[in-house]
């Protein structure tokens, strides 16, 4: 019987909300898990595949649901919502086609999308400030906000128009009642607001450059956000020499000084100077002992390390040699470090124009005016900021206590060179090294992808991408930096192989990830960005190799400059790339794009594990289920669901849900009696056995690993932890859950308890639901429920995880908007990067389903209740709990093949007067696609004759594999062996399509082929 | 006699109950003080972790930290102390940059972290003070303990 959501929605009462489904905060006393003991004796049925899997992939954290109710026909919208419910991408496919573009354009488009971006009028509320034709036929529009005639600071929008009917709207916008009532006219003067700048100077005594006068200020009225409140403000900038800005925001009515930033180091100022002699050139040694001809400046017979020969530089504009305009700087820090109050810079200078004594001068400003030309002759970008801006390099910079410093940085201004310690030789030698660093300055002036998770390991990646481009001799960072005895792989980072010769994870050695199922996901180095750029730097390397170097670099320059914005993420940057390879060049390249990111882990297609399918398990489908009063579990035939097979298997009293090995011969659960029953099937005698666990009387929750090699239970005390116990080692663990953010100092509450929970294919990872608490100033408390994973085995050392380090857990939603909570998460059979979960909002409940590596959320359906859903053997349907007028059922929805929306008007019921369906399967399958931890990689291999008859030929073309697997579709293996003179007797196996694995020490790779 | 050898026996327990017990890392479950930096071109970390009894943790992979030659017990103190009394507690500053410093005190995993580095915003003068005085003091102690 089908029923209609619509109408039954409106006339249900109200369901309880997760708090009330769920149990409430416990007060029960900790229990002691020393003297637990779990008899494995019982544990009748043990699997004998010693499975391999490949790992989950757990690092997508959707920073925001996607927006799903309101999707126009010809409208999606890519990218998360901001915090104001505006998506931060839109993509709008018209089917008017034109190459020619004008303003008007951009407020047609604006027009058709305001109800959306939460505008009233679109052409007061934006004024561009830069618009872009190309040769190509795009156009490209920035603009700022406006609401009351008044500047929003953080409003900014890029619009962008393409001759195929293509319009894309990304950026940040502010709904427009965030406004109402602030009102355009400050109480105080600009004036008022710089003298109460200068006033908060005096708690700035120790800081050494406020010590001058000003020498300009500017001030505008604008909005601005403090603490999630607009402010009509004053934004004061104040410059007081060549490299210090500083940017205050006054509140306009109060005079309070809202926020600050912008600071640099100054260098010592040499006082009045005569009139500038004009340019020079000198050629002397560098640091690697190789001449280079730089560029200097004469004043009044002293030469400075100033180049002022580029087309950027302003004479006019100059103050020299302190404030060039357009110059590249290179100054000396004397060794002191810009964190102490004693830091000094000085000019680098030469009586004689001579810098022989001064070779690490020489590379800083020879490597400058280096990277400064690759921007200008390749990106045709005019200095750092794109304005002919000046370059800034800071040699001899120490560490704090003097010492010599192994590390050179960019600090939003200028580059600092450190002369390098027991692991570097002086940082200022390496050209790849003043390439990253002046990279970090284009990031920032371009997309400005924030410092920490994948924004900031792209940050990096794209100063290593530039840096290697600019010293292009080869694919390795920092090799003219890097000691060998620390860096075993002669560099400090290696995009064309980041392992680096290195051990597995030792980071120290300059090991870097090469592949999303190798991502660091703990908390230091701001979440790894300097561990993680290595997934990005490889897809680079992979995507240069395939389309040429002097391609590559022109599309992820434009993917950075066009596209991507701050909090983008690994897969807005494949989105970007792609987008950016079609604007430029064609389908080649655009697949070229798709494959390398594929090839490491990031987004759809071929080659990558994470995102690989498991095998279909080739058993009969199978529901277990609850009846309504709890008391009764039944398993039917999935398939003809009148078909009881056991009525009841258990009877008694049941507090959790069923949980089954993927071969369905064994099962866990809680009785009402609080004790761990353990339940076995042989199905091929139909015996079923049933046997305690653990007779403790403390459990309520617990979950079967799909290999049945290990179990994970909550303990009846609700406290925040999760307990692990491995079979085959008969050793626990256990795991206290907290909340993980990369924004330290921002809190995301503590967790009360964990209660639905699920093991991933691989048995490594635990999803589960937990209940979190919020403390409130005004004293009650928000309690809100999320999901989250807990890593807790490792499969390449058999062992637990640590339980020490703050990073195994990570969450679905790194921020649920207040008054949303997400659980009840379960995994898709056969995708271990799909999860399904409820969403409570309010008085809405919805049935969700998420990928996690495309960050794409769909809604599979819209419930009265808490769905507890739960996938089909081949995943093409939902089963879930379902209320309605005619009683407590289980529905079941047909998805997509994305496993993540519905087939339209699907929704059916399924089981009547039953609950919390478990669908499953009795066949054996390899629950994995890889093995071992070797790398997928995407092999230019062809098979022949294909459809094959009795031999299979290999024809590779690069490399060797030594071994095969053959698979039928269900994933099933069929024939396996040493690969010989790339040739393979099929004979054996039946026809149909079949999957071929090819593996060597280090990688493998699947292709598919049909027997005849 | 007998009183006499009672009044070294009780100054020998004071002597042992006095004396501050050492703790490990890894089973403390006091206040921390967490303080360092990280990134640059190398990604290079360097930070330490203090206990309230002084004991100090030396780390330059954020995760592994060996002990070292720890800082007096009120000087220690002192500084858990600070941070309060400078409204570090109530500061919010997430800013991380190519170079980022930061301090960090708290219990178990509720810690209160302040980042800086970046370029938008700019840290409380006396943050990087205490945070300048905290890393000399770590640097001077850097002799593990045997």
């Amino acid at each position: 019987m089908k029923y209609i959501l619509s109408i039954l929605s409106a006339i249900l009462i109200t369901t309880p909300g997760f708090s009330q489904f769920k149990q409430a905060k416990p007060t029960h006393k900790k229990i002691n898990t020393e003297h637990i003991k779990i008899n494995t004796a019982n544990k009748l049925i043990k699997p004998t595949n010693d499975h391999e899997g490949f790992d989950y992939k757990q690092s997508i954290n959707f920073q925001n649901r996607a927006d799903r109710n309101s999707m126009a026909a010809d409208v999606s919208f890519k990218r998360t919502n901001n915090e104001f419910g505006i998506p931060q991408l839109i993509e709008v496919h018209t089917h008017i086609k034109k190459s020619h573009f004008e303003r008007n354009d951009f407020y047609q488009l604006l027009e058709s999308q305001k109800e959306t971006l939460k505008q009233t009028d679109v052409i007061h509320s934006f004024r561009p400030i830069n618009e872009r034709i190309e040769d190509i036929g795009q156009f490209h529009v920035k603009a700022n906000q406006y609401a009351n005639d008044v500047r929003v600071y953080d409003g900014q929008i890029s619009t962008h128009f393409y001759p195929d009917g293509k319009r894309l709207i990304m950026g940040r916008v502010i709904p427009n009642d965030m406004f109402e009532g602030l009102g355009n006219q400050a109480t105080t003067t600009k004036e008022q607001a710089f003298e109460s700048i200068q006033g908060e100077f005096s708690h700035y005594q120790t800081v050494q450059w406020f010590e001058n006068d000003f020498k300009q200020w500017s001030a505008e009225l604008v909005y601005y956000n403090h603490h999630d409140h607009y402010h009509l403000a004053w934004f004061v900038d104040v410059y007081e020499n060549l490299a210090d800005r500083h940017t205050y925001f006054v509140d306009a009515s109060t005079g309070e000084i809202l926020n600050t930033y912008g600071t640099i180091c100054k260098f010592h100022h040499h006082g009045n100077m005569p009139p500038p002699d004009g340019p020079a050139t000198a050629t002397n040694q560098d640091l690697l002992g190789v001449n280079r001809t730089i560029n200097t400046y004469e004043v009044s017979n002293t030469f400075f390390m100033l180049d002022a020969s580029r087309p950027m530089f302003n004479v006019g504009a100059s103050e020299l040699p302190d404030d060039p305009v357009g110059g590249i700087l290179t100054l000396d820090a004397k060794n002191t470090a810009p964190q102490n109050s004693n830091f000094q810079v000085e000019h680098v200078t030469s009586s004689n124009n001579n810098w022989s004594n001064n070779p690490t001068g020489v590379s800083a400003h020879y490597n400058a005016g280096q990277s400064y030309e690759y921007f200008v002759n390749t990106h045709n970008r005019n200095s750092i900021n794109g304005e002919g801006g000046s370059v800034y390099s800071l040699i001899n910079v120490a560490n704090e206590n003097g010492s010599s410093m192994g590390n050179a940085f960019w600090n939003g201004i200028a580059m600092f060179y450190g002369n390098g310690d027991s692991a570097f030789f002086p940082l200022a030698r390496a050209l790849d090294v003043a390439g990253h660093e002046i990279s970090h300055g284009v990031v920032q002036n371009t997309a400005n992808l924030e410092y920490q998770g994948e924004s900031g390991a792209m940050n990096e990646s794209f100063a290593d991408i530039f840096g290697a481009m600019i010293d292009r001799d080869d694919w390795k960072i920092g090799e003219d930096v890097a000691k060998s005895n620390v860096f075993p792989g002669g560099a400090l980072r290696d995009m064309q192989d980041p392992h680096n010769n290195a051990s597995t994870n030792d980071y120290g050695s300059g090991w870097q990830p090469k592949h999303v199922n190798e991502k660091f996901t703990g908390s230091q180095d701001n979440g790894g960005v300097h561990i993680n750029s290595g997934i990005p730097n490889h897809a680079y390397y992979l995507f240069a190799t395939e389309i040429t170097k002097a391609k590559a670099e022109k599309v992820f320059y434009r993917a950075l400059d066009l596209y991507l914005t701050k909090s983008s993420k690994f897969v807005d940057l494949r989105n970007a790339v792609v987008q950016a390879a079609d604007d430029l060049y064609g389908n080649t390249e655009v697949d070229a794009a798709k494959n390398a990111f594929s090839a490491v882990g990031i987004g759809e297609g071929v080659g990558t594990n994470n995102q690989e399918d498991a095998g279909v398990n080739p058993g009969d489908d199978l529901i277990a289920f609850y009846n309504l009063a709890k008391d009764q579990l039944n398993i039917v035939d999935g398939t003809v669901n009148t078909t009881f097979l056991g009525n009841p298997v258990v009877s008694g009293g049941l507090l959790s849900r069923v949980s089954i090995t993927d071969d369905g011969s064994e099962m866990v659960v809680i009785g009402a009696d609080r004790l761990m029953y353990y339940i076995s099937i042989n199905w091929d005698s139909g015996d079923v056995n049933v046997s305690v666990l653990s007779d403790d009387p403390i459990w309520r929750n617990v979950v079967i690993s799909k290999d049945g090699k290990r179990i994970a239970a909550l303990f009846d005390d609700e406290t925040p932890r999760i307990w692990v116990y491995d079979f085959d080692s008969q050793n626990q663990r256990e795991y206290e859950l907290y909340n993980p953010t990369f924004s330290e100092g921002v809190s995301t509450g503590d967790v009360n308890f964990a209660d639905a929970m699920e093991f991933d294919i691989t048995g490594q990872y635990v999803v589960y639901d937990a209940s979190n608490e919020i403390p409130s100033n005004t004293g009650a408390s928000i309690e809100y429920w999320d999901i989250g994973f807990l890593h807790c085995w490792n499969r390449a050392s058999n062992s637990f995880t640590s339980n020490t380090n703050n990073n195994y857990i990570s969450k679905l939603f790194s921020a649920l908007p207040e008054g949303v909570s997400a659980g009840n998460p379960t995994f898709a059979k056969n995708s271990p990067f799909i999860v399904a979960f409820d969403l409570l909002e309010g008085s809405n409940y919805d049935l969700l389903g998420a990928n996690l590596e495309t960050g794409d959320v769909g809604t599979i359906f819209q419930n009265s209740g808490l769905s507890w859903p739960n996938y089909s053997r081949t995943d093409n349907q939902v089963i879930y709990n379902l209320s309605t007028l005619f009683g407590d059922d289980i529905g079941i929805t047909n998805l997509n093949g994305d496993k993540i929306t519905p087939v339209s008007n699907s929704d059916d019921f399924f089981i009547i007067g039953a609950q919390l369906g478990v669908w499953f399967a009795n066949g054996d399958r390899n629950l994995y696609v890889s093995t071992e931890d070797k790398e997928a990689v995407v092999s230019n291999i062809s098979l022949f004759p294909n459809p094959a008859t009795d031999v299979l030929n290999i024809d590779i073309r690069e490399g060797s594999f030594e071994s095969f697997q053959i698979y039928d579709v269900n994933g099933s293996l069929l024939q396996t062996g040493d690969l010989q003179n790339n040739r393979i007797d099929i004979s054996g196996i039946q026809s149909g399509p079949y999957v071929l694995r090819l593996a060597n020490e280090l990688n493998w790779t699947i292709k598919t082929f049909v027997k005849e | 006699m007998k009183q006499l050898n009672l009044a070294i026996l009780l100054s020998l327990l004071c002597i042992v109950s006095c004396k501050t017990q050492k703790e490990s890392l890894e089973t403390y479950e006091g206040m921390i003080l967490e303080f360092g930096n990280s990134g640059g071109f190398t990604g290079t970390i360097d930070c330490y972790k203090l206990m309230e009894n002084g004991q100090l943790f030396k780390s330059t992979d954020g995760s592994n930290f060996m002990e070292i030659q720890a800082l007096k017990k009120d000087l220690a103190k002192q500084m858990f102390q600070n941070f309060e009394t400078l409204g570090f507690n109530e500061m919010r500053i997430n800013d991380p940059g190519n170079m980022t410093f930061y301090v960090s005190m708290g219990q178990g995993k509720r810690m209160q972290t302040l980042k800086w580095g970046g370029t938008s915003q700019v840290p409380d003068p006396n943050l990087k003070r205490f945070y300048t005085n905290l890393f000399k003091l770590a640097k001077q102690s850097s002799n593990p303990v045997k």
